[in-house]
């Protein structure tokens, strides 16, 4: 077959183009790029004094932020905020994950996947829930205490340190399970075997081999819990007030959005604060990875499928279950059926006949217009599945560089595309605002600033190290002989891609893609942040209707809200199977 | 000094209760190496971790020396930290949060021996002189190849100078030429300390080279015990014959009986087979008679000078060094023979094959 040398040469432009790396180097860095530019628009907000439009430079921010207050107040409150979530997660998250990975406790498949799909329960809606039962003025529990006993003044108060550690510990505590699932089940049982032949004791076994293994796992856990745990905003802004127990991230927000008007908008302390989260989360980051790399020295991997060894609990296996019931009731149950009771009233009463005649479905029947009706569920619409895709997309790109090619530059975008796991998502907002208002400048005609579209790509960028992971994952165990295989037939890396890899990768794909979409529906601090007259979604709405005092309306909808992230995990569970199995919930 | 008696073990999976040991008896002697030998999943790997104390059988005994560590007529279950036998295991499991040091010393520090700091060097110092591996305690243990490993394990194993020592598998991890290197060293090891030996294998030369006697188990049960000659040369039955070397196996019946001593005579596919018969055979038993490709004599030219000489021919010749192999077509009957390397042979060739009586062994069934 003779060809003409025009189209011999403009097939070959087309082939190196579809049939080489260049579409996914071009997405890859494009992608990557994004996050290093907002990234640097964070840093660079922080130096500027004036509007951002306005480019100047000097030290003003950082000595009208690092003052006085911020060392006695802020600085000890969110590292007591993080030090106390810590605490909590560990005192539930290490015995579940022993419980349900090491031991002969019944229904341990059911229990694993109720703790995954504790993540149906948001943060925003845990707080709530407790906020009812343990407020000093209106706590359920406070009130029914104070009437049994006869006390003086409510004995639990919500509104504090300790309580904002406890509700995040709950929030964060599936995380650490997750972490420490993999290890506690990988571990090769002849090591623990060769203990007790050597004639140590269950304990002392237990002691100097099973938790002495597990201790980079559980340093990994404690600094990715801590870095979490001090950039979560919603819990410290409803739990601590923004001006009683304020932390970094509430002020960040505060800077942003202050409560006396837009006249008092300071970008540049906002900026500042943004830098204080996430410079101490990338120097964790970076012992993060060192732990996470010596990890691998520390695993003997022989390639063998272990079935690690499982601990007879004998009688005590009700103590067991009962720690299970316990967690998932403080974390589930107890927050949702406060909320549900408080929906089908008019305003927060305790349980009694007369509260039980005012039961009604009221606000379901407003529930359309509560939620904000079509505008607001359009816009939730449009976030959650463009932002699910594109993370997909995005992530398939970075991976398939980074994994699959030998191009220059590859580890570079590997370590930029695990930024946003140390950058929190309130910096990343705070980041795009800036860029949406000097687009407003720039290129007026963009929709971008005050639209759903500002929230996409903030969440993108904010989803993208999690995306990631999974496609990097997915492609590491496609051996690369599958792929040369599709080469040698004479395929074209394109369709390499359509034909062999997305339908072997198929399945880690639907989960990562309905995974994201679930994280990004149940998202409120980033919408928070980027939240103008236009762009409302379901989340903020709760938000907006708990802080204007119309609490049984803000219920109704947050049991609206667990409702579609429940349908959502069902869905999750229908398509992929494999919900009890997800690594990582982050 | 280790005496297991009618030791079962069942598991229970998707299909019902499984029978991993079903009434194993076996007594080992003092200072005796003893192999356990069967392919995958003959219940081998788990009457040693019945030993060891990591299973607990469903019933039987089992006695180290004259102390009983598994009873179920007195529900006697010693734990594993208590029995006090030294075990390497297949993965060799070295911890590798340690250096080589710790872990030789941690059945000494940690474990069930302690002793005092300054003899716990000494201790460790001598066992990782014992397996060749002083000078390495401060390595840390990811840092070891697989025969190293192997060596610390080892010394990890020997360093409270065990009863009994138990080993599973013990060389399958390593690589061919290491493993043939290693089964002499170990050998010659374990013979020099005079510790009990107990060690599992699917593979026969491993056992033959390394074990003084062994027991071959298939399904739960043990087919035959014995020297490694014994075994070798007088397998009782065709498993033992096909599983321990190659084998030719030809079924047939009994014809005549020995008459004062002498000979019987089997007939088989292949002709009328003059043998030894065992004791307590009748005429017109079925029997099989078993050989060794290496058993055959092979004549170029005919022969009548001796019994069981059958006219063959050659089908195939395989050259693989050292040997010939040859297949040799007697009737219907394909047989296997080996023969040395310079034995001018070809296919296609008519060929009279002797098959020396002393070398055939008969067996029932």
């Amino acid at each position: 077959m003779e060809r003409s040398a025009r189209s011999v040469w403009a097939s070959g432009v087309w082939d190196r183009l579809a049939g080489g790396n260049a579409l996914a180097f071009f997405f890859a860095w494009f992608i990557c790029l994004a996050v290093l530019a907002v990234s640097l628009v964070i840093l660079w907000a922080s130096f500027n004094p004036g509007r951002p439009f306005e480019l100047r430079f000097g030290f003003d921010n950082y000595i009208k932020a690092l003052d006085q207050s911020l060392f006695a107040e802020v600085l000890p409150n969110t590292i007591l905020v993080g030090l106390g979530t810590v605490a909590t997660v560990f005192f539930f998250g290490f015995p579940l994950a022993w419980l349900l990975n090491r031991t002969n406790l019944p229904m341990r498949a059911f229990c694993i996947s109720l703790i995954a799909v504790s993540v149906i329960v948001p943060g925003l809606v845990k707080a709530m829930g407790w906020i009812i039962l343990l407020s000093p003025q209106v706590g359920l529990i406070n009130q029914f205490l104070v009437n049994i006993f006869g006390l003086e003044s409510a004995p639990f108060d919500i509104n504090s340190i300790g309580g904002i550690a406890f509700i995040q510990g709950l929030m964060l505590t599936p995380t650490l399970f997750f972490l420490l699932s993999g290890p506690m089940r990988s571990m090769d049982p002849a090591l623990e075997e060769a203990a007790s032949v050597s004639g140590a004791s269950t304990w002392t076994s237990a002691r100097w081999i099973t938790f002495a293994l597990l201790r980079p796992a559980v340093l990994g856990g404690v600094i990715y819990t801590f870095m979490t745990a001090v950039a979560i905003f919603e819990v410290p802004a409803l739990l601590g007030g923004f001006a009683d127990r304020p932390v970094l991230a509430t002020r960040l927000y505060v800077a942003v959005r202050p409560p006396g008007g837009f006249a008092a908008v300071n970008y540049g302390i906002a900026g500042v604060y943004g830098l204080l989260i996430t410079v101490p989360s990338l120097v964790a980051l970076y012992f993060y990875f060192r732990t996470i790399q010596q990890s691998h020295r520390y695993a003997v991997i022989t390639g063998k499928a272990y079935r690690p060894k499982i601990y007879d609990l004998g009688k005590s296996w009700p103590m067991g279950l009962l720690f299970v019931l316990l967690y998932m009731t403080l974390a589930v149950f107890l927050p949702l059926v406060v909320l549900v009771w408080l929906s089908l009233l008019p305003s927060v009463r305790m349980p009694s006949v007369e509260a039980l005649s005012l039961v009604s479905l009221r606000w379901y029947r407003d529930i359309f217009f509560l939620v904000g009706g079509f505008e607001v569920i359009r816009n939730t619409s449009v976030l959650v599945l463009t932002t699910s895709v594109l993370v997909l997309g995005f992530s398939f790109m970075v991976s398939w560089v980074v994994v699959r090619t030998r191009l220059p530059g590859r580890r570079a975008l590997d370590t930029i595309a695990m930024l946003p796991h140390a950058i929190p998502g309130l910096a990343f907002a705070f980041g795009l605002l800036i860029i949406g208002i000097l687009g407003v400048r720039l290129i007026p005609w963009l929709p971008f600033y005050n639209t759903i579209w500002i929230m996409v790509a903030a969440n993108l960028l904010n989803r993208l190290s999690y995306g990631t992971r999974i496609t990097n994952a997915a492609f590491v165990q496609i051996g690369q002989e599958l792929e040369d295989a599709a080469a040698v037939c004479g395929a074209r890396k394109s369709t390499t891609m359509l034909r062999v890899i997305v339908p072997l990768v198929g399945s880690g794909l639907t989960f990562a893609g309905l995974w994201t979409a679930l994280l990004v529906f149940r998202e409120v601090s980033i919408p928070l942040l980027l939240l103008g007259p236009n762009n409302k979604v379901l989340a903020t709405q709760i938000w907006v209707l708990w802080e204007s005092g119309h609490v049984a309306q803000a219920s109704a909808v947050s049991v609206v809200l667990v409702s579609v992230m429940a349908a959502l995990l069902i869905l999750i569970q229908k398509l992929t199977g494999r919900i009890g199995a997800a690594q990582q919930l982050a | 000094m280790l005496k297991v008696v009618n030791l079962k073990k069942a598991y229970t999976s998707e299909a019902g209760k499984v029978g991993a040991v079903e009434g194993v008896d076996f007594e080992v002697q003092a200072g005796e190496v003893f192999a356990l030998l069967g392919p995958s999943g003959c219940g081998k790997t788990t009457t040693l971790r019945c030993i060891a104390g990591l299973e607990t059988p469903d019933s039987g005994q089992i006695w180290i020396g004259d102390r009983p560590i598994y009873d179920d007529r007195s529900k006697l279950v010693v734990p594993v930290h208590r029995r006090g036998v030294g075990m390497v295991f297949q993965s060799y499991a070295i911890w590798p949060h340690m250096t080589v040091f710790d872990n030789v010393a941690f059945p000494l520090v940690r474990g069930g021996f302690r002793v005092s700091k300054s003899e716990v060097k000494e201790r460790v110092n001598n066992a990782l002189r014992l397996v060749q591996m002083d000078g390495f305690g401060d390595r840390p243990a990811p840092l070891l190849s697989g025969g190293q490993q192997q060596r610390v394990a080892l010394a990890r194993a020997l360093v409270y100078e065990p009863q009994v020592l138990l080993l599973d598998e013990p060389l399958s991890n390593l690589d061919a030429k290491l493993r043939q290197g290693m089964r002499l060293e170990l050998r010659e090891l374990v013979t020099r300390l005079h510790v009990t030996t107990i060690f599992v294998t699917h593979d026969q030369e491993e056992a033959l080279v390394l074990a003084d006697r062994i027991a071959v188990m298939q399904n739960g049960l043990l087919k035959q015990i014995g020297s490694s000659r014994d075994v070798y040369l007088r397998p009782t039955n065709g498993f033992v014959a096909q599983f321990v070397g190659d084998a030719n196996v030809i079924a047939g019946h009994i014809e005549k009986l020995a008459a004062n001593g002498g000979m019987g005579v089997v007939q088989s596919p292949i002709g009328r087979l003059s043998c030894w018969l065992p004791k307590s055979m009748g005429v017109n038993e079925k029997v099989t008679v078993m050989f060794r490709p290496e058993s055959p004599v092979l004549h170029a030219e005919r022969r009548h000078d001796a019994p069981n000489i059958f006219p063959g021919s050659v089908k195939r010749v395989v050259f693989v060094g050292s040997r010939l192999h040859c297949d040799i077509e007697i009737g219907s009957v394909l047989i296997r023979g080996e023969m040395p390397s310079w034995f001018e042979i070809s296919a296609g060739q008519a060929i009279d094959v002797e098959l020396p009586p002393a070398r055939l062994q008969v067996s029932p069934g």
